[in-house]
């Protein structure tokens, strides 16, 4: 038997296609403009902070700024890498309920997204119109998103003060594109290498001196070669110890004004003939010359070291430090000061939040970033993933095990950022690593290589500012 | 013969019966609908999609400008696109026939009737299910190029000296290949299985009593009653090999010296490392070219036709 149905097809076809239009008219109303908050300082306190300074030690008082209270209401997503086994439960549930005490009704939900492809997953989310409202972004996206204006100017979202908390050096040379401050610092990545004490007696080499200049590295690598050890490991593929080869040489990859590539000039010889010394003289393991970044770094970079095959730690962020202490408890270690060559000089990069040019939520977002900023917060975020603090005010509740401190402050007074380190990145490396291989494996003269790499990145370059001008 | 006239009539009653068909088949469509809404979604938009923006200047966020033929004739003149084919090529030829040689041996080998032999299956088939990435990271380390690299202590028995698989440019892609073909391998015995197993028993008794050997029953037997799954091997084997990326991707990052930088590898770099999505495209649209004439002329030569079956 047919029953009555309660509502017709006609009728449920017009109900049906009435709502959908009005969910579609709906959907397509703009989001009401944000409004950006103005904070206003209203507790200051004088905390004093151990800051070092180029090989100083300074005493200095520093303004402490506390985001004012309350009464804001909102909703942001932000975007998150992973910095330790577990980001959720170690660094992003703690800072949420410190946020949910200031700020009860602000409401962030902090995505980890794995490492793997995190510039194509900000760029794929940013063009198809639906980013996250703010993000974790290294400087080395600064030329990308900047001449794409993917990100927004965050001078007026973070308070003066805040902004002056930060060492001059990273925020003049690490986060402005055309003078907008895009990114705001929250660590900052130093690299260094620890050397194992017991390898170095058996090598022949006094332990408490450490070898720091090229000579005595290429030298120690002979003795430790002799013993069957290696000297170090070595990624072809890994740009940043490229760049801070070439300035230990005394040159720079780019020049300052971006416009050139300078693998033509001298700094780039001797650094690529360093690495050529160190691959065919068998000081490294070979298997560092191919595979990517990662894949070589996973087997060759640590793998050694810590199983007493390797008397220098390859170039690393201080987690090396909790690396060793966790797979090689009874290794006794120096900690080393970046290489000599003409120059003594390691590179920083910094991890930064930024805010997306279409974000739906930017008062939120920028609320969340300033919190998050605190020294307190800053200082917290740094210990949790072993990365040191980037504002001098955080240092004071940076509680990082004192190696990785004590690895943080002896690189820092060497430590440089510049356009190398920001610019054309992922271009350098991808162009670069197939010639270094070339000069690497004897199949091309380190001359020949550098050209044949100096001529495909120049090409690169000339075309991406060729687009800027249009 | 005088054509068919289309009256209002006819024309009315053919609206009709559409109308009712689709009103009787609607359940049908409404089962096919995902799938097809899938498809057009993700197979076909995409595809259009990557052909538009093979003629534009594209760096993924920023806006797009019109280059007509610019990528084509920069990709055509460009010697690393050409590098990247020869590499493609090359591994196309080393790979299909040894992975279907040797997936059929170990095809041949599991399917009998012995007690634990679904242990030797799933065991040939684990690669297949287990993530790339760590079989990358097992093989770099067996391929480590000194004497205590496990591969090396093995042919060490044999009185050769080490190898550096992975460094030499000239054994860097037949390394990637041997582990691809020890990847997939498994896949390949399932599909060899499958038409193992449905070649009549009959025929194999019948060459029996004729008196044939074990190799002339497979030989002169089985293998003509595989043909149909032979060509479904090698197609499918080769539009996988032109599309190799993953391995190359972990194993040795294209390198040494582009020695292992494959066509879908240089599509990746060029839209994800270098951000030229057009010129991507367009490396996508010649490769998708290169695969459909291998692939048309494979059923060409190899018999593939309606009564194959």
């Amino acid at each position: 038997m047919r029953q009555r149905s309660l509502c017709s097809r006609r009728r449920f076809l017009a109900i049906g296609v009435s709502t959908a239009g009005a969910a579609a008219l709906a959907a397509c109303q703009p989001p009401p403009a944000p409004t950006v908050p103005a904070p206003t300082p209203q507790v200051v306190e004088k905390v004093v902070t151990q800051v070092v300074e180029r090989e100083k030690v300074v005493e200095k008082p520093v303004v402490v700024t506390a985001t004012p209270p309350p009464a804001f209401k909102g909703a942001a997503t932000v975007w998150t890498f992973p910095q330790t086994q577990d980001d959720v439960a170690s660094i992003w549930t703690p800072l949420a309920e410190r946020m949910k005490k200031r700020y009860p009704e602000l409401d962030v939900k902090t995505e980890v997204l794995p490492w793997a492809g995190r510039r194509e997953k900000m760029m794929a989310a940013f063009a198809s119109g639906e980013p996250p409202d703010a993000a974790y972004v290294n400087t080395d996206t600064l030329s990308l998103f900047g001449s794409n204006d993917v990100l927004q100017d965050l001078t007026p979202l973070v308070p003066k003060e805040v902004w002056d908390d930060y060492p001059e050096g990273v925020v003049k040379t690490g986060l402005s594109w055309k003078g907008k401050r895009l990114m705001i610092p929250t660590l900052v990545i130093i690299t260094g290498r620890l050397a194992n004490q017991e390898l170095l007696s058996a090598a022949g080499w006094d332990p408490e001196k450490p070898p720091t200049t090229w000579p005595d590295v290429l030298k120690l690598g002979a003795q430790a070669k002799e013993k069957g050890y290696f000297l170090t490991s070595w990624t072809l593929s890994d740009w940043g110890s490229w760049v801070r080869t070439v300035w230990q040489a005394g040159g720079t990859v780019y020049s300052d004004d971006l416009t050139k590539v300078q693998l033509d000039q001298s700094a780039a010889e001797e650094a690529l003939n360093f690495m050529v010394e160190l691959f065919q003289k068998g000081y490294v393991p070979r298997e560092g010359a191919v595979g990517s970044e990662q894949e070589a770094a996973a087997v060759t970079a640590v793998d050694y070291f810590v199983t007493d095959k390797q008397v220098l730690s390859a170039d690393s962020n201080p987690n090396v430090v909790d690396t060793v202490h966790a797979q090689a408890p009874k290794m006794k270690y120096t900690i080393l000061p970046p290489l000599k060559g003409k120059e003594q000089v390691t590179g920083a990069s910094a991890g930064c939040w930024g805010i997306f040019n279409k974000s739906k939520n930017p008062a939120a977002a920028a609320r969340w970033i300033n919190f998050v900023v605190e020294p307190e917060n800053q200082g917290f975020y740094c210990s949790a993933g072993g990365f040191a603090p980037p504002r001098q005010s955080a240092n004071t509740y940076w509680t990082a095990q004192p190696d990785l401190k004590k690895f943080v402050t002896l690189q820092l007074p060497f430590t440089r950022i510049n356009q190398d380190m920001n610019y054309f990145w992922q271009e350098g490396k991808t162009t670069s690593t197939p010639y270094f291989q070339a000069a690497v494996l004897g199949k091309s003269s380190v001359k020949q290589a550098l050209a044949d790499a100096k001529r495909d990145l120049q090409k690169q370059v000339d075309a991406f500012w060729a687009k800027q001008k249009q | 013969m005088a054509g068919r006239v289309e009256t209002p009539a006819s024309a009315i009653v053919r609206s009709r019966s559409r109308w009712r068909s689709l009103r009787t088949c609607w359940t049908w469509y409404l089962f096919v609908a995902p799938s097809l809404i899938l498809f057009l979604v993700f197979t076909l938009f995409i595809w259009a999609f990557m052909i538009y923006l093979s003629f534009q200047d594209w760096s993924l966020i920023g806006p797009r400008a019109f280059v007509g033929l610019g990528n084509y004739r920069e990709l055509l003149a460009n010697e690393h696109f050409w590098s990247a084919f020869r590499v493609t090529l090359v591994y196309t030829l080393i790979f299909v026939g040894p992975v279907a040689a040797i997936s059929l041996l170990v095809a041949a080998l599991v399917n009998q009737r012995l007690p634990l032999i679904g242990v030797f299956r799933s065991a040939y088939f684990l690669p297949v299910v287990t993530s790339i990435s760590v079989i990358a990271l097992v093989w770099r380390f067996i391929l480590i190029p000194r004497a205590e690299g496990p591969l090396n202590y093995l042919i060490g028995w044999l009185g050769l000296p080490p190898q550096e698989w992975l460094i030499d440019t000239s054994l860097a892609l037949p390394s990637v290949t041997g582990m691809q073909i020890w990847a997939t391998a498994g896949y390949y015995m399932i599909l060899w299985l499958a038409g193992l197993q449905s070649v009549p028993e009959e025929l194999h008794e019948a060459a029996r009593i004729d008196g044939a050997g074990r190799w002339a029953v497979f030989w002169r037997v089985t293998l003509p009653m595989l043909r149909p799954t032979t060509i479904f091997v090698v197609i499918i084997a080769t539009i996988g090999a032109l599309q190799m990326f993953g391995a190359v991707f972990l194993l040795t990052g294209g390198g040494p010296v582009r020695a292992t930088t494959t066509v879908v590898y240089y599509v990746w770099q060029s839209a994800f490392m270098t951000y030229r999505m057009g010129f991507g495209a367009a490396a996508s649209i010649v490769l998708f070219v290169v695969i459909l004439i291998v692939a048309l002329l494979q059923r060409r030569f190899l018999g593939w036709t309606e009564d194959i079956y």
